[in-house]
């Protein structure tokens, strides 16, 4: 509802989060409708998170184990950030428990940037906005 | 009238073929195919070209989300779906061999897609952070040297005409820049630094990926579907412009073979019109005919109904058999005088079942013999009934003809006519016995007649018999008698007559004795010539008697064979006596309405000249041959024999009144028969081949005698 400019449905703690999620650019990959899921990205664009992680399973190869082109190689999609609170755990290896994590984990490996604690909590903030309960009769 | 309708039904079926064949060879496909594969490279096209702008609105930030692109991406693929580039629009012309090939140029694109939007986010992100970077490097407290400041602008002016323009030469430029201001960077405070290391990183993605931005978003544009479908298009005008023109020539045969059809149904219309017209003019007469005979029909119906009716209950018995005399269906009737159920009957021929030992036999062939003559006949016949019980039965059989003239089957209707047989007979019997009674009676009168008048007569006769009598006692013979006895005792009779008394009164005695007996004789000649005459009156009475008596002779139903019969036991003692075989050929007869007395007496007659005649022959095999045949209208009865015969000279003589051959014959008998055979409305003949070669008698008589009272 906020995402389609009605100011007040979500607190003020999600709007400071959700500018925080443009600024550092979260938004060029989780966007449209969706806040994502309608393209594939690398994972670890500014740093290397499989050299970081270490044990690289062939799951790790991501896209490339479709396409077998060289250049999808650690390619994965992007997803939704829709419900995301619900989806727990994180990342096709499941390494992020919690929400805070995985933020903490995308900035750092995809914008290059270390972010503090309370931006974190806002951006969390904003995440668990778009929380919806799920609509059963569109299943 | 069959083949007229054969040869219009063809002609029609002929036309209407041609018509549906050409109707469906001018059905134009080509322009339809061509406009439905034309809308379906409209449609390609146009997603093609959107998803190139869509990418380049995207790639200069006129558009911000990625959901656009995807779902015209969706859209492109749908459209070119495996299930649908197998629609007739791509292969209106023939298996269209790009395809795949469009289908793998479509992937490639999208794949190419995929990348974009990739690189697109991350060059995306890092160019928002170079920008940001720059700025604050740019207005950072620290860099207020005009040195700094310069570098700092540098590198984001450079960095951002990389990013747009994004060639060799830009890239080349925005990585001089960035290195000048690493150098400058060296020497400056940590936390310049640090900036300019996330700067820099930033920068070196958009270094990395810029071009390679480009390159995608080239390949993007350059895969596009255009030529390849402009090809094809160009190949279905071509083919859709030869269907026209074919289908054009199909138009002008169809609407041809249309005329052609409509004027045939016309033609045929009208004659079916002239044809109707002549049919409601034949129906309301053939209505009228068929209301008369359904009338004819029903009076038939109950007419047979009704015969049915008659022959269900009839007390006749009603047989139907098929052509050879067996029985399809018996009635009730049939069963209450036969005692035989139509099951019992059924398929077998009724005669087996129902004659037996008294049936007559001639009556049996007869009726045998119509059956295979297929005609019908009228009998009476002796039948049994099933326990045994004889029954006369009049069967009047009648052959039912079908229309090709057949005998199809008999009907057979039987009844019972014991009552009235047992009836006849004892009226045959009543009236033989009438018959014999009335000639007694008959012979009773005559006799009576004859008596009174005889009798009259007599009484004179008697009276001229007594005086003759008396006459002759009167007599004087016993005179004459004692004269001759005295005579006699004389020894000397010439002294008696001289010397004695007595003796000379001989002479005189004599005379008186002679005129005695002559007058005597004159009175009884006179007696006797009365006497005579009298005779002669008794005879003259009886000879008008029977003149009286012939003038009708009883006429009765004569069975031949047993006259025969009755004729030979009269002289059957003396056949016997004198060796005479006697051969009968009789053939079957009904009983002849003739007079019995007169038959007789000719039959008797030939008998016995046959008799006399082999008799006389003195041969030792004498045959006596008696014959009985018939033949339409007449019976003839032969007698032959084997003995003397008659020369051939005498035989037209046999018949005159008193010719006879017989020492001791009267030449009456032959004359006499042949007499009664006349009057008989016969005839009788001779034959002999001479002497001593038989002689052939015939009596013919008529079976019908009407002219038998013919006096």
């Amino acid at each position: 509802m906020f995402l389609q400019g009605q100011n007040n449905a979500i607190t003020d703690g999600a709007k400071r989060g959700y500018a925080i999620f443009k600024e550092v650019g979260c938004i060029s990959c989780h966007q449209g409708r969706n806040v994502g899921s309608n393209a594939f990205q690398q994972f670890g664009v500014m740093g290397d998170y499989f050299a970081e992680r270490g044990s690289i399973t062939k799951a790790d190869y991501g896209r490339f184990n479709f396409t077998g082109r060289e250049i999808d190689k650690h390619y994965f999609k992007v997803p939704t950030l829709r419900n995301i609170e619900l989806t727990s755990p994180y990342f096709h290896d499941g390494n992020a428990t919690a929400l805070e994590d995985a933020v903490r984990i995308m900035a750092r490996y995809q914008l290059g940037f270390e972010l503090s604690n309370e931006e974190i909590a806002e951006i969390v903030e904003f995440l668990r906005s778009l929380t919806a309960p799920v609509q059963e009769e569109l299943l | 009238m069959n083949t007229l309708k054969w040869t219009t039904a063809t002609i029609l079926a002929f036309l209407f073929s041609v018509t549906a064949a050409f109707y469906w060879l001018a059905n134009d496909e080509g322009e339809r195919k061509q406009s439905d594969f034309l809308s379906l490279v409209h449609q390609i096209n146009g997603l093609n070209s959107k998803i190139d702008v869509e990418v380049f609105s995207i790639r200069y930030g006129v558009v911000n989300d990625l959901d656009r692109l995807v779902s015209l991406g969706r859209q492109l693929h749908d459209t070119v779906a495996p299930w649908n580039l197998q629609s007739a629009a791509l292969d209106c012309l023939e298996p269209w061999q790009g395809k795949a090939e469009l289908a793998k140029l479509l992937d490639q694109k999208q794949s190419r897609v995929e990348d974009f939007k990739s690189m697109q986010s991350v060059v995306r992100n890092s160019v928002a952070s170079f920008v940001r970077l720059a700025t604050s490097l740019h207005n950072h407290e620290e860099n207020q040297s005009a040195e700094s400041l310069k570098r700092v602008a540098d590198v984001r002016w450079r960095g951002l005409e990389f990013t747009l323009s994004a060639n060799t030469d830009s890239q080349n430029r925005f990585r001089a820049s960035l290195a000048q201001l690493q150098n400058f960077s060296q020497s400056q405070t940590s936390s310049f630094r640090n900036k300019f290391a996330l700067l820099e990183r930033h920068s070196q993605v958009l270094l990395s990926r810029g071009i390679g931005l480009e390159k995608t978003i080239r390949e993007i544009s350059d895969h596009s579907p255009e030529s390849l479908l402009n090809n094809q298009l160009t190949a279905v005008s071509v083919w859709a412009d030869r269907e026209k023109l074919r289908s054009t020539r199909f138009r002008f045969a169809l609407f041809s073979s249309t005329i052609l059809l409509i004027a045939y149904c016309g033609f045929k219309m009208s004659q079916v019109q002239y044809m109707m017209r002549q049919l409601s003019e034949s129906n309301a007469t053939l209505d009228q005919r068929v209301a008369s005979r359904t009338r004819e029909l029903q009076i038939k119906t109950d007419e047979a109904e009704q015969l049915a009716l008659v022959a269900q209950y009839t007390d006749n018995a009603v047989i139907i058999t098929d052509d050879q005399g067996r029985v399809k269906w018996v009635n009730v009737g049939f069963t209450r005088i036969s005692g035989y159920a139509l099951e019992e009957v059924v398929g077998q021929s009724p005669g087996k079942l129902l004659q037996g030992p008294d049936t007559s036999k001639e009556t049996v062939r007869f009726m045998r013999e119509a059956i295979t003559r297929r005609e019908g006949f009228d009998v009476e016949i002796i039948n049994y009934h099933k326990n045994g019980t004889p029954y006369w039965l009049a069967i009047e059989a009648r052959p039912i003809i079908d229309r090709e003239g057949n005998v199809v089957k008999f009907i057979a209707i039987e009844s019972d006519i014991t009552a009235r047989k047992l009836a006849q007979a004892e009226r045959d019997e009543l009236q033989a016995e009438l018959v014999v009674a009335s000639r007694q009676a008959g012979m009773a009168e005559v006799a009576t007649g004859v008596l009174h008048n005889v009798g009259n007569v007599l009484n004179s006769v008697n009276v001229s018999a007594n005086i003759a009598v008396e006459r002759l006692k009167s007599s004087r013979v016993s005179s004459l008698a004692k004269a001759s006895a005295v005579i006699l005792e004389q020894a000397d009779l010439a002294a008696f007559l001289t010397s004695d008394p007595r003796g000379k009164a001989f002479p005189r005695l004599l005379q008186e004795l002679s005129i005695h007996f002559t007058s005597e004789r004159d009175v009884q000649l006179n007696e006797l010539r009365s006497l005579v005459e009298n005779i002669d009156h008794i005879k003259e009475v009886v000879r008008m008697q029977q003149t009286f008596a012939k003038v009708c002779g009883t006429t009765e139903y004569v069975d031949l064979v047993q006259l025969f019969e009755d004729a030979l036991k009269i002289d059957d003692a003396a056949f016997t006596r004198h060796k005479v075989k006697v051969v009968r050929q009789f053939c079957e007869l009904q009983p002849i309405l003739t007079e019995k007395h007169n038959v007789m007496q000719i039959i008797l007659n030939l008998i016995k000249n046959a008799k006399q005649s082999v008799n006389a022959s003195g041969r030792d095999d004498k045959l006596i041959t008696l014959t009985i045949t018939a033949d339409q209208s007449t019976v003839g009865i032969q007698v032959r024999d084997n003995g003397v015969g008659i020369e051939s000279g005498n035989l037209s003589k046999v018949f005159s009144h008193g010719f006879t051959t017989k020492s001791d014959g009267h030449g009456f008998g032959l004359h006499s028969c042949a007499l009664a055979a006349q009057q008989l409305g016969g005839s009788l003949s001779a034959h002999s081949d001479g002497i001593g070669c038989g002689a052939l008698f015939t009596l013919r008589l008529p079976l019908e005698k009407e002219t038998l009272c013919k006096v």
